[in-house]
């Protein structure tokens, strides 16, 4: 997959560092267009995905019974099938940002802040790209649901990438606490229903970080 | 075992397992057969084989039928960490899998089984957490069982990361007797998830010695055919191929390669001299049987044609005594196609870059204490980060290969060693060249180094000849053999070269190749014994000349002790280089030394079309821009101050070292530096400067405080220390930026921070609080899953010293969290611990707490 990071997502990248409209010299915009470039060498973005069948009952296929909470069945609710995907931009972003903490620490962070970006363009693209496909037969798709948000727990990650083989198919793993690795990656599940989705926004009231988001505390959000 | 020539014998051959000129046939896809037999999507195939262990015989019996002439055990995710909560344990899994393949290889005489071992499903350090001796151990179990069970031989598969291919060869070799064959996945780039690469494979897996290397699964015969011929230039071990089915349909899954095509496109394969074929994802016996047979009738087409030309007997019932001739594909011009296509080429590496010795390679020289008391500081302090900034320092510099000497009194030197290679092959991808006196630390360096290494070094002195050559021959590690002798340097070129000649012999004879053995032929002061240069070059040519060895030295100690030094160390280094030296150890951040190699490449031929020398000097300009350094024009008046608030490296640094004729390094840091960042902090309070400019800021100031480090360890004087200070992100996380925002700025407040770095065990940060008498402790969090192993850290701090107090800050903690949990304060950014510093140590600057 070839996205990169463009001019115009420097805005993005800007809001992930918690910038609000502070001066800012030509300098660190060059060094932050420095960062932009180092991530768009290193990433490699690759991903995945499967369709499953909801049960005529509505309930989950029986190899996505690791699925649990409320939130998801509420977010699934009416689906016919359901889409899990996963996306990394591989260990090159990896290796780049580790070395950029011994070196200079700053450029870690713009560049953490760049990789965040752009794996949400990565996934975004996917996304787009399930949807002009399933318009043509007339069906639509709810917003990606991450393990994480409202009550579905990050600890199904494991049963998550093994179900779509992303160890072998992406270098996607997971760590015994459940965290991916590479760390710059996504996976979310998709419903797909007959009738069309209204505009959905997870909002802040659904998000396990409300207490301790670190947008809010600088008084943005993070836009979902 | 040894043939009649004396040559050593592969095990897989002396055991009987393949046959020399014979195309050996594996088995086919098990996964999909298991699903085909009932086992459900999600279910753990080693659980489903436990409990239905006649349909995996039935399945085995299919592939043998079809022509398997080696078939592999159900075991491929049979380990410790992916049978967890599983129900059935290691042993079992094993036992019970090889025992069900035996059963099914009885069929028909000759079949083997292979233990096949798959990779554990968690990345080994750097990119994951699990450790090198976790996976080890990992595998070591697995494998004695294996054996126990009865396997014929190991086969390691589906690796990604040549780190944790290495942790599993090791295992097998070190703990059974079964021959090894170690097959990695490669991506269409030629490159692994992890960033391996194939000559790096070769190279590294054939050192350690493996039996076997080849590839499995990735992609279809047609996409790995350019990676064997890629591969057979590295190695002169047999070659195994298991490609899936061509490639998966995105969206179905299923591969495009039918059996018919797929058993035409693995013949490509025969002209690299491949000795065992088989499938991975997609294939099943119909595959393996379509595979056999047209091989089979390759070989009899051809086998007709030599027959008309009157060409040789091809029949040899000796080597194919159980199986009638008819059943097999047997060729043994393989043997020669083999041996005449393949090249080895030959370098140095890391797992994911290849230094090949084919001309002029630079060394740097630059991590060691010798001589220098910041780089001894570092190392007693467990400072991997300076170090690893030195070790990028060279690398930009243009250094080719890292040598890696840890040797300073008072140290553990075997775990200094496994320390600062695991830290800078974290950062860097340079092959290493592990230097000590002490055999311990070598093995433990070459161990934890994930490539091939050259070890720095052995003499003529059998005593250390005897010790170090097994460790090298072990580790498939380079050797530097220093052209002298218990007896001491010889003054003359002969007895050098006589020394080399001999190091040579001892090498071979421990089993180590002759491109693996350099010598260095001393470098000696000439301001002390003039006719001593002469003699170093008279030596290089001989024993490049006559032994054909690649050739080290240590430069620049030639211009010891006169005037202008630099001009000395370069016209000798030319020289030399002109006499055959093609590894040069040198500081290669002296930019006169490494125009000299840029300049000498070129006139040699070794550049070609001067592209390397081009790129250096027409690039110079572009790439000091690059470098990350912001420039600026310094003012003469600019103040240290605001160097700091711009955030401006290099005038900080400056305007430091002009102040410090005048002022004390206490001054300067009270006075100064610390005034600046409470005005950055203030700012970045304030929202008038965001992150970024914070951190830039604190950067600026870090160079002024390593000018004064590095003053004070020159005069061998305390450092100045507001007190000292534990970070740690905790157990499980790996997320460890934020805990690096907050170092960096504490260290510019003058604390000592002892960094212990990211998923750090509960007991390491309690042995530092104890052993480094520390009152203070941050630790940091940003997964929710993680906040419990922080508390269960603060808890095991508190048990032992009470009065310690512990801040704790990450995206997920907020201040009543952080009270529930038990810590003392909580920190919402980089700036608030400052503050919670300032309360725990209230008093001034005191020396070196």
């Amino acid at each position: 997959m070839e996205i990169l990071l463009k001019a115009e997502d420097k805005s993005e990248i800007l809001r992930f560092l918690e910038y609000r409209g502070q001066e800012m010299d030509e300098e660190l915009s060059k060094q932050i267009d420095r960062c932009m470039e180092i991530i768009n060498t290193a990433a490699e973005p690759a991903y995945i995905s499967r369709e499953f069948d909801m049960k005529p009952d509505g309930s989950y296929p029986d190899e996505c019974s690791f699925l649990n909470g409320n939130d998801i069945k509420k977010h699934l609710l009416g689906c016919k099938k359901i889409i899990l995907m996963a996306a990394t931009l591989g260990a090159g972003v990896e290796n780049a940002i580790r070395r950029a903490q011994i070196k200079n620490v700053s450029d870690a962070v713009i560049m953490d802040s760049c990789a965040s970006v752009l794996i949400e363009a990565v996934c975004d693209t996917i996304d787009a790209m399930f949807r002009a496909e399933y318009e043509q037969q007339k069906l639509f798709l709810t917003m990606r649901y991450s393990p994480g948000y409202g009550d579905l727990p990050i600890s199904i990650q494991k049963d998550f990438i093994y179900l779509l083989d992303t160890v072998r198919r992406i270098g996607l793993n997971v760590s015994s606490s459940g965290i991916m690795i590479p760390r710059k990656s996504v996976t979310a599940i998709i419903g797909v229903s007959e009738t069309e989705r209204k505009a959905e926004k997870l909002g802040c009231a659904g998000c396990n970080l409300i207490k301790a988001c670190r947008f809010l505390r600088r008084g943005v959000t993070c836009g979902r | 075992m040894e043939d009649s020539a004396g040559n050593i014998i592969n095990p897989l051959i002396s055991k009987g397992i393949i046959k020399p000129g014979k195309i050996s046939i594996l088995d086919g896809g098990m996964g999909t057969m298991l699903l085909a037999a009932g086992m459900k999507a999600g279910e753990h195939p080693e659980v489903f084989a436990f409990n239905n262990p006649g349909i995996v015989e039935d399945i085995h019996k299919k592939y043998i039928e079809a022509g398997s002439d080696i078939i592999y055990s159900c075991t491929f995710g049979a380990n410790e960490k992916k049978l967890k909560g599983c129900g059935i344990t290691t042993l079992q899994a094993v036992l019970s899998a090889v025992k069900t393949a035996k059963k099914a290889a009885s069929l028909k005489e000759g079949v083997k089984v292979a233990l096949d071992v798959g990779p554990i499903g968690e990345l080994l350090e750097p990119l994951g957490t699990l450790s090198f001796d976790e996976a080890y151990n990992i595998y070591k179990e697995v494998m004695s069982i294996g054996e126990e069970a009865g396997a014929d031989l190991i086969v390691v598969e589906t690796f990604t990361d040549l780190y944790d291919a290495k942790a599993a060869l090791l295992a097998a070799k070190e703990n059974t007797s079964l021959p090894v064959v170690v097959t990695m996945s490669f991506e269409s780039g030629g490159r692994t998830f992890t960033g391996t690469t194939i000559p790096s494979m070769a190279t590294v897996l054939t050192g350690l010695g493996a039996d076997a290397i080849g590839f499995n699964c990735s992609l279809g015969p047609k996409e790995i055919l350019k990676f064997a011929e890629e591969l057979v230039q590295w190695t002169d071990l047999p070659v195994v191929i298991k490609p899936n089915a061509g490639l998966p349909d995105p969206v179905t899954g299923k591969y495009n390669l039918n059996a018919s095509d797929y058993a035409s496109d693995m013949l490509a394969f025969k002209k690299f001299g491949v000795s065992m074929m088989g499938g991975c994802c997609g294939t099943d016996p119909e595959y393996i049987n379509k595979l056999r047979l047209s091989l089979k009738c390759e070989r009899d087409a051809r086998n007709a044609a030599d027959i008309k030309t009157a060409g040789m007997d091809s029949s040899d019932s000796d080597l194919n005594s159980s199986i009638s001739i008819n059943d097999r594909d047997y060729d043994e011009n393989i043997l020669e196609n083999y041996k005449s296509t393949r090249k080895i080429r030959y370098g140095v590496c890391s797992s994911s870059k290849m230094v090949e010795l084919n001309k002029v390679r630079v060394i740097g020289e630059r991590l060691n204490p010798t001589g220098k008391p910041r780089f001894a500081q570092a190392l007693l302090e467990h400072d991997m980060d300076y170090i690893s900034r030195m070790a990028i320092e060279q690398e930009e510099s243009g250094a080719q290969i890292l040598d890696v000497n840890v040797g300073v009194p008072g140290a553990d030197e075997p775990s200094l060693m496994i320390e600062t290679v695991k830290a800078i092959q974290g950062i860097t991808s340079l092959p290493l060249q592990i230097d000590s006196s002490n055999p311990a630390a070598i093995e433990a360096g070459l161990r934890a180094f994930n490539g091939k290494a050259i070890i720095n070094s052995v003499n003529a002195d059998d005593e250390r000849l005897d010790l170090i050559l097994p460790i090298a021959k072990k580790y498939g590690a380079a050797v530097i053999g220093l052209s002298l002798s218990e007896r001491g340097v010889p003054q003359t070129a002969q007895e050098r070269f006589d020394n080399a000649v001999y190091i040579l012999k001892k090498a071979i004879e421990y089993g180590l190749k002759k491109e693996d053995v350099f010598i260095d032929c001393l470098t000696l002061t000439v301001s002390a014994q003039q006719e001593q240069a002469v003699q170093t070059l008279n030596a290089l040519r001989k024993v490049k000349s006559e032994l054909g060895l690649h050739c080290v030295l240590g430069v620049s100690n030639i211009s010891f002790g006169l005037p202008e030094r630099s001009h000395i160390t370069e016209s000798f280094l030319v020289q030399a280089m002109c006499c055959g030296l093609d590894l040069p150890i040198i500081n290669p951040n002296v930019s006169s030394l490494m125009d000299a190699v840029y300049s000498y490449k070129v006139l040699s031929g070794e550049d070609e079309n001067c592209s390397d020398y081009i790129m250096r000097f027409s690039a110079n300009k572009e790439s000091k821009e690059i470098s990350g350094d912001i420039k600026c024009d310094v003012h003469a008046d600019m103040t240290i101050e605001e160097a700091v608030l711009k955030g401006l490296k290099v005038q900080t640094r400056e305007i430091a070292a002009k102040l410090l004729e005048s002022m004390s390094e206490n001054d300067l840091i009270n006075n100064k530096l610390i005034p600046a960042l409470d005005i950055v902090g203030d700012k970045y309070e304030k929202q008038i400067i965001f992150l970024p400019q914070l951190i830039n800021s604190a950067n600026a100031a870090c160079e002024a405080f390593e000018l004064i480090k590095e003053r004070l360890a020159k005069s061998n004087t305390q450092g100045v220390s507001k007190g000292k200070i534990v970070l740690a992100t905790v157990k499980g996380d790996i997320h460890d930026i934020g805990k690096n925002i907050v170092k960096i700025i504490l260290e510019n407040y003058g604390y000592r921070i002892i960094d212990l770095g990211r998923d750090v065990p509960i007991e390491n940060v309690v042995k530092a609080v104890i052993e480094e008498k520390v009152n203070l402790v941050g630790l940091s969090a940003l997964m929710t899953t993680t906040l419990p192993s922080m508390k269960e850290t603060i808890e095991a701090v508190k048990a032992v010293s009470p009065e310690c107090k512990i801040w704790v800050g990450g995206a997920v903690l907020t201040p009543d969290y952080a009270m529930e949990i038990g810590a003392d304060y909580y920190a919402k950014d980089a700036r608030a611990s400052v503050d919670i510093a300032k309360l725990s140590f209230p008093e001034t600057i005191e020396d070196n707490l």
